[in-house]
């Protein structure tokens, strides 16, 4: 019996707004347990929801890179049930208006492109947090209403390779839109999982499932590599029965296991707001936002390729962060050649963390000075080796490379005279190696050269170095 | 001038319970805008009256006891107090006790600061023995606040109304008797279209609203928590059986009820639906007169249908001011814009 | 409604009511029930559902963090708290 699996997915991104969406607490991650929470979030009475502007804003941007049909008023309902991570006994979502349906995005698998369409995308407030200690659970609302976008999609993919396709293209997407940061580590981006079986070239849906708790896209290529496993071995022994439920993914264990609170049976019992007026999205509006969102990934990796003529793989790397974006856009900005640019990040920036294995959006740098270093060696004032050992400085310690060159007199040595003083220095102490070369040793040049660059304490301009050296061993012959 | 407040009104750092138990300890953590408002106005703040608790007294029963803001004012301890009227007690208590309650329409006055009942209907208003005091605190707390996302800008609010003013008023012959009328007052007849519908209406959506601005009542954050719950679903079950009394159970229960997943169609969609033709009938009605004129209380009916008088002016959002008014005690509704003509009515009954 | 569904509803509360009160509610809830029906006589089919008796449209704020109370204030208030988190008794998953 061939089998297929059907699945669909539900992310949940965080926005990157300053502040909460109906409280002006900050949102950002980072803050000590209950550090970011307020009267409001906490779940206290008589303050008042007010929306907050630019959460709306980026969730109509995540409407557009979606290609989704935005709704032209939308509002905000409840949704009832108790929870001690979700503070006021409701979560205030959109359930009968949601900001836009049926969209979708474009993945590339080893099959080819595959369009995954969307149901839709709501925005709504995320619940707070849990953790479990002593016996008791505690509770942190930092999380609890900072603004969501919920994005539904059709039940469209069938493994998964296409989930993390798609997953890596949405990050692109909303990263390069300014929408969300989309770090599944640090919980901005989440995914559940709706998954089911059945024969191959059916019609009908298996008995779904759902599976949370999945913290990274290898824990979710794991989670759905189980579960497809399990529906398969319960629908071919019956041995276990396959229930409609939501199950929790444990990594560790590498196993899923059942939810004890039946969630599929509860009655959210969801109302309209009364206290939140609706909000019209105009076409104004939604132009104002589309003009002013940043370059896609897409269209950078289009550019780069094209007409900056960078080869396809670098700017394959560039495009794939966000961050590494924002930096080759920053020494650009500043006059360096897009060339210089993308071989510096990939080639010396890249290979800076050898210990902490940060992720390209984890990078941090000063790009000013990082422009100032590739300025210095492009315009021949310090040699390469020199730009190296700098730029080691620059990374770690966030040194001026201008000022440290300044002050260690690290600019090159190019003046004929002392190169000549130098490489006269070296052919005497080096008399052995001398006579090997005229000999016919060619190679113990570099020898030599080696000691020359030593002897300018690095500084020396190689070509020009190279250049008396070797007319001085010819002169010898 | 010496105002007091409804313990559901917050002033920081004094506990604000609301009139429940739920709340007995709850220190306010910030100011109500009205309170600020009204010390910025150079008012003196008295102290706080117990409401019944959430405002919802004797919404199932018939017990009847004078609200301690009506004491109050009768005692000369203050000259106002601030109250959230929902559910009709001040309006039919004041006038009984030669006092005067007005309410503003829903979007005068920030709500900021105020413990909710039924959010689309809550607003403050205020209790006094004097007409000039009612619209001088009126005048103080009315008017934009940020914090409150129900709260109208751009509107200036003037209660410089003087009594003879001439005006109109509807009287729905269908519920009153002989009824004398201030000599300021034109009377016009009206029709309360969707009388008997006002009260199941207002029973299913305030029951709703209930309901669900008391689920954050849970004994996790702050407030009431029973002792030796032994677990989290105890925790909340014995909190809120113990911490609520039983109207505001029922209210919740009910509001379940209404909302759940089989009746919400056929009860709160379709009370939304009447509010709307509510709204739109009595608006209309509002326009053409300066206000109707309606009795405080019907003799000989039962306590839910005399809910829907209460309730009239709320579902519509309409602003209404109750007085002892000649042999009798009216509520007046208006238009929001109309209220000064209002006031001019029942003011000149009170001579 | 029966006693069953009075009690699911109960629970969908977090509530418990004593046979007591159960027994009064009871009766409160057939009236109510009794009134409901008159919503039945009302034809609401071209009525747009009212959610809010204003008018207005897009009421915003601007995306400036503040931060009006401290932790310290927001945990006193709280009936157990441990280590800045709000405690309670354990979830199961």
């Amino acid at each position: 019996m061939n089998y297929e699996v059907v699945i669909g997915l539900e992310v949940h991104v965080e926005l990157a707004t300053n502040s909460k969406l109906f409280c002006s607490c900050g949102a950002k991650f980072g803050a000590g347990p209950n550090e970011n929470v307020c009267p409001a979030c906490a779940g206290m009475p008589g303050m008042l929801p007010v929306a907050n502007k630019k959460a709306i804003e980026l969730g109509i941007a995540a409407a557009i890179v979606t290609n989704s049909r935005i709704t032209p008023t939308i509002t905000f309902d409840k949704k009832n049930y108790f929870y001690p991570d979700l503070s006021a006994g409701y979560q205030i979502t959109q359930w009968f208006a949601p900001i836009c349906r049926g969209g979708y995005v474009e993945i590339e698998t080893s099959e080819g492109i595959k369009r995954i369409n969307l149901k839709q995308i709501h925005i709504e407030e995320d619940a707070g947090k849990l953790v479990h200690s002593h016996g008791a659970s505690l509770v942190d609302y930092n999380r609890a209403g900072v603004p969501l976008v919920e994005i539904v999609s059709m039940p469209d993919f069938r493994g998964a390779e296409e989930v993390v396709a798609y997953l890596e293209k949405l990050r692109a997407l909303l990263s390069f839109a300014g929408v969300s940061d989309c770090r599944m580590q640090e919980g901005s981006m989440r995914c559940d999982v709706n998954l089911s079986v059945r024969e191959a070239g059916t019609q009908t849906l298996g008995t779904r499932t759902e599976m949370k708790n999945m913290n990274s896209l290898k824990a979710i290529v794991r989670a759905i590599e189980y579960e497809t496993e399990r529906h398969i071995d319960a629908l071919e022994t019956g041995f276990e029965e396959l229930v409609q439920e939501t199950r929790r993914w444990d990594d560790n264990l590498g196993q899923s296991f059942a939810m004890r609170n039946k969630e599929n049976a509860t009655d959210y019992r969801y109302f309209p707001n009364p206290d939140i007026m609706p909000i019209e999205v105009t076409e104004e509006w939604i132009n104002e936002v589309r003009v002013s969102l940043p370059e896609t990934a897409h269209d950078k990796y289009a550019r780069m390729t094209g007409t900056l003529g960078i080869p396809a793989a670098d700017a394959k790397i560039i495009t794939g962060s966000k961050n590494l974006s924002d930096i080759f856009d920053a020494l650009i900005a500043r006059d360096i050649p897009a060339r210089d640019a993308t071989s510096w990040i990939i080639t010396e920036l890249l290979s800076m963390d050898t210990k902490e294995n940060k992720s390209n959006d984890d990078i941090t740098i000063d790009c000013g000075k990082f422009a100032d270093l590739i300025q210095l060696v492009n315009r021949k004032e310090i040699n390469r080796n020199v730009a190296k050992k700098v730029f080691a400085l620059l990374y770690t310690e966030n040194t001026d490379p201008v000022e440290y060159v300044k002050q260690n007199n690290l600019g090159v040595v190019a003046d004929s005279a002392l190169l000549e003083e130098a490489v006269s220095s070296v052919l005497e102490e080096n008399a052995n190696s001398v006579g090997q070369y005229l000999a016919g040793n060619e190679k113990v040049a570099g020898f030599l050269m080696g000691k020359v660059m030593a002897k300018t304490a690095g500084k020396a301009d190689p070509a020009a170095a190279k250049e008396i050296l070797l007319s001085r061993l010819k002169r010898m012959k | 001038m010496r105002f007091m407040m409804q313990d559901s009104i917050m002033a920081a750092g004094a506990v604000c319970t609301a009139g429940s138990k739920m709340l007995y300890n709850f220190k306010a953590p910030l100011s109500a805008t009205v309170y600020e408002k009204c010390l910025k106005k150079g008012m003196e703040f008295v102290g706080f009256t117990l409401p019944c608790e959430f405002g919802a007294d004797s919404l199932f029963d018939s017990l009847d006891g004078l609200d301690p803001a009506v004491t109050a004012l009768s005692e000369g301890r203050c000259d106002a107090v601030l109250c959230n009227d929902v559910f009709g007690k001040l309006r039919r208590q004041a006038p009984l006790n030669g006092l005067i309650y007005m309410q503003p329409a829903y979007g005068t006055v920030s709500r900021y600061g105020l413990i909710p009942a039924v959010s689309s209907m809550d607003q403050i208003g205020v209790l006094c023995r004097e007409f000039k005091d009612g619209l001088a605190v009126l005048s103080a707390i009315s008017g934009y606040d940020s914090f409150d996302g129900t709260s109208l800008p751009a509107i200036t609010y003037d209660y410089n109304t003087g009594r003879e003013r001439e005006g109109t008023v509807g009287l729905p012959g269908s519920i009153f008797g002989e009824i004398r009328l201030a000599d300021n007052a034109i009377a016009s007849e009206i029709e309360l279209k969707y009388f008997e519908l006002l009260a199941p209406v207002f029973y299913i959506l305030a029951c709703a609203e209930i309901s669900n601005n008391t689920t954050r009542y849970d004994g996790v954050k702050f407030g009431y928590r029973a002792e030796d719950a032994g677990n989290l679903e105890e925790l909340y079950i014995k909190s809120r059986s113990e911490g609520f009394g039983r109207d505001i159970q029922l209210a919740s229960v009910m509001g379940c009820m209404v909302l759940s997943h089989e009746h919400y169609d056929g009860l709160y969609y379709k009370s939304m639906q009447v509010r709307r033709l509510v709204k739109e009938y009595y608006a209309g009605l509002l326009e053409k007169v300066d206000a109707i004129a309606l009795p405080v209380k019907l003799d000989g009916r039962g306590k839910y249908e005399q809910a829907g008088l209460y309730a009239l002016p709320l579902l519509g959002g309409f602003a209404c001011v109750s007085v002892p008014y000649k042999n009798n005690c009216l509520q007046f509704v208006c238009a929001r814009g109309k209220e000064n003509a209002m006031f001019s009515l029942a003011w000149e009954g009170m001579q | 409604m029966t006693d069953e569904s009075l009690k699911l509803f109960e629970a969908s509360a977090k509530l418990e009511f004593d046979s007591d009160t159960r027994q009064w509610a009871a009766g409160a809830v057939n009236r109510l029930e009794e009134s409901f029906e008159k919503l039945g006589q009302v034809d609401t089919r071209d009525a747009a559902p009212l959610i809010s008796v204003l008018d207005m449209r897009n009421v915003f704020r601007e995306d400036i963090a503040k931060k009006p109370v401290t932790r310290e204030e927001l945990l006193s208030l709280a009936p157990e708290e441990y280590d800045g988190y709000f405690q309670v008794p354990r979830t199961i998953e």
